[in-house]
């Protein structure tokens, strides 16, 4: 299976090799993440906790999927997205560099969405959103770390591409 | 009846140059991890750097059945003595020897 991540930066071919990635998509060059869909060729991935707008710009042809703000979960969004087969993006890196409570209580929202997508049959990917090379993680670390939120459905998570 | 415990080893590359060959640093690394697991977990795992590949490389050896814990406890490690630093694993295996021809490969 191919493994494809999302990174702020261009990662070097040998660590993505290493890694285990068939591609690493650079963050303002390949897709971008922004806070509305804007008129731009490459593909968008949209951050918010406002459901109208959010389910409003998954019907953006551009948009590919949606980034919970601090993992506010709605069910209207999953259902949308999953209608438009659009996919709900969970950052990792948001786990990383917190005390261990709130590292806890993230988790557990980013569980919830991942469950909720499940139940509602929409998409959803683990994506590193790494800003530097030390949040990078290697696959297997992903896949750990997605049976780590959702049991064996983690293998779900990693695999496959979304663009 | 008491049998041999058997080991994997883990191919872990960092995001900096490291020496785990300084004692201090193999031990702060292996603090990060109890941190992570916790005393009890490190107990089962018993995770030790065996051998430095590399300027960023080293290999880790943990106790069967345990490295999916110690895979995880690694992504969550992001500094060693003050230095900002991740921890990839890049490759396990049932000896040292294969890891260390597949990191002569690369």
């Amino acid at each position: 299976m191919a493994f494809f991540d999302i990174a702020s930066f261009e990662v070097e071919s040998g660590l993505r090799a290493r890694l285990g990635y068939k591609r690493i998509y650079v963050n303002g060059k390949d897709i971008e993440v922004v806070p509305r869909p804007k008129a731009a060729r490459v593909p968008q991935i949209v951050v918010g906790d406002d459901p109208g707008l959010l389910i409003n710009w998954l019907r953006d042809a551009n948009v590919i999927g949606v980034i919970f703000k601090d993992n506010q979960l709605s069910k209207k969004v999953i259902e949308k997205a999953a209608e438009l087969r659009k996919t709900i993006f969970v950052p990792v890196n948001q786990f990383f560099g917190v005390s261990p409570q709130h590292r806890g209580a993230r988790m557990g929202k980013a569980r919830k969405i991942i469950l909720s997508s499940h139940k509602l049959s929409a998409q959803v990917r683990m994506v590193s959103m790494a800003s530097s090379t030390s949040q990078l993680l290697s696959v297997s670390q992903m896949e750990e770390m997605a049976k780590l939120l959702c049991g064996e459905r983690g293998a779900q998570l990693t695999g496959r591409d979304f663009v | 009846m008491i049998t041999k415990q058997k080991n994997r080893y883990v191919l872990v590359e960092a995001s900096a140059p490291i020496d785990t060959s300084d004692r201090a640093v193999s031990s702060e690394l292996v603090e990060a991890i109890i941190d992570e697991i916790g005393a009890l977990e490190y107990a089962s795992a018993f995770p030790k750097v065996m051998s430095q590949l590399g300027d960023r490389s080293f290999v880790l050896r943990v106790n069967r059945g345990h490295e999916s814990t110690i895979i995880l406890a690694l992504s969550f490690v992001k500094s060693v003595q003050g230095r900002e630093m991740g921890f990839y694993t890049i490759k396990t295996s049932g000896t040292i020897r294969k890891l260390v021809s597949f990191f002569k490969d690369e």
